[in-house]
């Protein structure tokens, strides 16, 4: 107040006055810039403090619990502290860290994803749909869509391959703890853009992009909290190796076993993720062991085990990885890691992760795609297997090996078109198939020896195989097409007979399983018999009733053949017999005569010269010829069939069931006949039927089914009683 | 690093390396805007682009401001690894700060496997002569043993600053037209380098 006493006495006039005046604004307005200017760069500075706390704050909560929940957090799960539970990012309380687990469902059906969907470890922190630009251009390039989680970041992309719809696929996933993630605030008028290992990524708005910074920010936080439970590895505002190193001998004094552990189990979190810096971790990492391991008590070559695992599952030298394992197996056997031991806990459950590792790789090297070609030749296979097989993994390996398989010859299949030539194309067909079987019958005792329990997949496996062509029959007969019908099957049973004699010399004694599955499918056949005998013998030491199994899926469609077959043949016999004149067969010249001569005698038939008279007749008629020729074709086709004992019935009872309805015809036509003539020579031609040709067809179904066929003898005997013929007292002068 | 668009002027990469709070975001600023920048504020991993005239042709510059406290190494690495030259600042006021460059050359040289990558050491701050902590003489002796040049600078009066970057593109760009004599034309940019890598192995 004195002060504009002061002025106001020492001015005179009224414009100093206002001088002063604008004096004083002009001060008063610097005064409050320079105080706003101080405010701001006190809150920038305040707020930067403050997070740096909350930051010391989170990492004092880690270090003073050791594996213990921090208080106030996650109060339930409190008890529960032995384990050393290397959760990576812990939210604030329960909730977002069930979002973030849950959110990882935006991974499901993304190719190449899945590692990562199934990883319990893995939290979805942010995710958003981005556009990826040209580095050189500053163009966009293509949309990706990026997904941040806990410990690594991955990049999807859209990608179209050939005629298909588009799908999402995971084109690279980059670790947190190497990853160059630079905001880019200046790029000749880019905006909201970001690189990513030197990409760039543009987003759709200021807003987003200072999202992902922030959740970038954070998610590396939660790593930086991780790495500074070893105080040494937090590096302080000069960093540098040598120092770092230093540091770390000073540390090991007060090393605890939750760090120790931490720290590896950090480093295997992103194992795949590899590159140089992977690399340079483990360097660290060995470098921190060799100030430890003296203390532990651990061989060397176990201390550096793990790394060298790594190397060797990155090299695919699986089976030195898998003898390192055993040993390490071995070791751990005889002095189990003891819980004040904390690097040979640490080792033992770090070798635990490499195991999994390996069984992945294995497991992969075996796994078939669906849609994809096969990957790997059979000596990949062998190695996989024999390999999951030291592993503990028979089952596994077994059904992965037999899935492989499938898939082997289900693409085969794919190259076999069906072709004009039916019978070609069910020989390729069932080349193909039967190859696949024995193949698989031959290498299976070899990749899985002394796994009898394994035979039990095996044999399940073969029983679920489709059998190509034999499906398609009753389909066939339903359109009536009995040639192609018996095209299929004669193919068919060539392919069989050619991969069984095949596979019968390539086995071994001992595999029986192998001959079981052989001679359960081979049991419908004729060509089969001999070995059928000698394994089922076999077979039933087992315990096994593959016969059973297979025939029954077979024989319910050649049932069908069967049946259809002979009502077709007592169709025409009941056509032919109706239209038969009873007339003598002329065969007009004497070449057609020579033909049905050598015709007849193809089929049997050594002497029906006997039965020519008058240089071109024949005292038959032309039904009964007809009637012969398909009678002895059936039977043939129906013996093969009655190999197999359920079969067998069905099959001798058409044969005689066809029989008996010719001969039912003779008879009733000879009944109605008026002529004597007539009536004889309807008996000559019942005679020949029953004394010529079913001696034949009965040899012949000896012949094949190595049993004699008594229906076939009862019918000759009713219809030679009931036509009132003589039956022929020896039947091998017909032979 | 990748192939050049014809298009495009010629790119070099500069790497602002150094410990925290010496002045790279302020000299990055004063180069790429002609303003300073008084409040600190640690900067994470910034990239600025610009076009200038050096020597008469046009080319750009991309500075990657890093961050003085990364907390990884592998991190910093893997920036390191994508610069083609670096100028390695210190405060002439600051002890510390000198002494952490030995570790960043230490840093750079490993990974980018290379003794004669171009590579400036920058004393900023010399504005503050008064509070000065590092000689001249001890900046220069240092620089003379890595073969690299010294130059001070103020990010507050400008002094210098064009200088710093400029003579470091040119570095840069007869680093490349060398390498491009060497691999006489040949491939790309990425397999001369891993070619000249190996010759002076």
């Amino acid at each position: 107040m004195d002060n504009v006493k002061n002025l106001v006495q020492n001015s005179g006039t009224l414009e100093s006055l206002e001088e002063e005046r604008g004096r004083l604004e002009l001060l008063g307005k610097k005064t409050s810039t320079q105080l706003k200017r101080t405010l701001e760069t006190e809150m920038s500075k305040i707020s930067v403090m403050l997070e740096e706390q909350r930051l010391v704050l989170d990492t004092l909560l880690h270090l003073s619990v050791l594996g213990n929940r921090p208080p106030g957090r996650r109060t339930s799960l409190a008890s529960g502290g032995s384990e050393f539970d290397d959760d990576e990012e812990e939210e604030e309380d329960d909730d977002p860290k069930k979002l973030a687990r849950s959110s990882m469902s935006k991974l499901e059906g993304i190719q190449g994803a899945r590692k990562f969907l199934e990883d319990p470890t893995k939290e979805m922190l942010f995710n958003s749909p981005l556009m990826e630009l040209d580095g050189n251009t500053n163009q966009p390039l293509r949309p990706v869509h990026m997904y941040l989680l806990n410990d690594c970041v991955l990049i999807v992309i859209e990608s179209k391959m050939g005629g298909a719809p588009l799908t999402s696929m995971l084109e690279t996933s980059l670790p947190l703890n190497t990853i160059a993630w630079v905001n880019v605030r200046d790029l000749q008028g880019i905006r909201n853009a970001f690189k990513a290992e030197q990409r760039i990524f543009q987003c759709d708005g200021s807003e987003l992009k200072s999202e992902w910074l922030q959740a970038f920010e954070r998610a590396k936080k939660g790593q930086v909290r991780l790495k500074s439970k070893i105080p040494s590895r937090k590096v302080k505002s000069q960093a540098g190796a040598t120092k770092n190193k230093d540091q770390v001998s000073g540390d090991v004094e007060t090393s605890s076993a939750s760090f120790t552990w931490s720290d590896l189990s950090e480093e295997s979190g992103s194992e795949v993720e590899g590159g140089m810096e992977e690399e340079k971790e483990a360097i660290y990492t060995s470098r921190y062991l060799s100030e430890v391991r003296e203390k532990s008590g651990l061989p060397d070559w176990l201390l550096d085990l793990p790394d060298k695992m790594e190397v060797l599952i990155a090299h695919r030298a699986f089976k030195d990885a898998v003898d390192l394992l055993e040993k390490s197996q071995e070791y751990f056997k005889d002095s189990p890691p003891t819980s004040d031991n904390a690097l040979a806990l640490c080792i033992h459950r770090q070798m635990g992760k490499k195991e999994r590792a390996l069984l992945r790789a294995l497991t992969w090297d075996l796994r078939v795609m669906p849609g994809k070609a096969i990957q790997g030749g059979s000596q990949t296979t062998k190695t996989a297997v024999s390999l999951l097989m030291r592993l503990h993994k028979a089952k596994l390996a077994c059904n992965l090996y037999l899935s492989r398989r499938e898939t082997c010859w289900q693409e085969a299949m794919k190259f076999v078109r069906l072709e004009d030539a039916t019978q070609l194309y069910v020989q390729k067909v069932s080349a193909l198939f039967f190859r696949q079987m024995s193949e698989t019958l031959r290498d299976f005792p070899k990749l899985f020896p002394k796994q009898n329990h394994l035979h039990l997949f095996l044999i399940k496996w073969m029983s679920e195989q489709r059998i190509p062509v034999l499906s398609t029959i009753p389909h066939i007969i339903w359109q009536r097409r009995l040639q192609l019908c018996k095209d299929l099957i004669d193919g068919w049973l060539i392919c069989f007979r050619n991969a069984v004699f095949w596979d019968v010399n390539g086995c071994s004694g001992g595999d029986s399983s192998c001959v079981a599955c052989i001679i359960g499918l081979s049991s419908i056949l004729q060509e089969s018999l001999p070995i059928s005998k000698a394994v089922r013998l076999h077979l039933a030491d087992m315990g096994l009733d593959m016969t059973c199994l297979l025939d029954k899926r077979l024989d319910k469609e050649v049932e069908s053949v069967i049946t259809y077959s002979r009502d077709q043949l007592l169709e025409a016999v009941r056509v032919r017999a109706q239209a038969d004149k009873w007339r003598p067969f002329n065969l007009q010249n004497k070449e057609a005569l020579k033909k049905f001569l050598d015709g007849m005698r193809n089929l049997g038939f050594q002497d029906v010269g006997t039965l020519v008279y008058e240089e071109v007749w024949v005292s038959l008629t032309e039904n009964v010829i007809n009637f012969s020729k398909s009678f002895l074709s059936f039977t043939s086709d129906a013996a093969k069939l009655a190999c197999s004992p359920t079969l067998r019935p069905l099959c001798t009872a058409a044969i005689a069931g066809i029989l008996t309805e010719e001969m039912r015809h003779i008879l009733a036509v000879s009944r109605k006949s008026q002529s004597k003539d007539q009536v004889e020579f309807m008996k000559k031609n019942g005679g020949f039927i029953l004394n010529r040709v079913v001696p034949l067809a009965a040899t012949r179904y000896e012949e094949i089914v190595q049993l004699p066929c008594p229906e076939l003898y009862v019918a000759q005997a009713e219809a030679a009683k009931s036509l009132g013929l003589p039956l022929s007292p020896s039947l091998s002068r017909f032979l | 690093m990748a192939k050049k668009a014809p298009s495009q002027p010629a790119l070099h990469k500069v790497i602002m390396v150094g410990a925290g709070g010496v002045g790279k975001s302020a000299l990055t600023l004063q180069f790429m805007y002609d303003e300073f920048v008084e409040d600190y504020e640690p900067t994470k991993a910034d990239s600025y682009r610009k076009k200038v005239v050096l020597d008469g042709e046009e080319v750009q510059i991309d500075i990657l401001d890093t961050a003085g406290q990364e907390d990884y190494a592998a991190i910093r690495d893997n920036y390191f690894r994508s610069g083609e030259g670096f100028l390695c600042v210190f405060s002439i006021t600051e002890d510390d700060s000198f002494a952490a460059t030995q570790e960043f050359r230490d840093q750079i040289l490993r990974v980018k496997n290379d003794e004669n990558i171009p590579f400036l050491l920058v004393g900023n701050k010399c504005d503050l002569e008064s509070k000065r902590k590092v000689t001249l003489d001890m900046s220069q002796r240092r620089a003379a043993e890595w073969r690299v040049p010294y130059v001070e600078t103020s990010a507050k009066t400008r002094a210098n600053v064009d200088k710093v970057f400029f003579d470091l593109m040119r570095e840069i760009r007869s680093r490349k037209l060398d390498e491009q004599k060497v691999s006489n034309g040949k491939g790309k940019d990425k397999s001369k380098r891993k070619k000249l890598k190996c010759c002076l192995l």
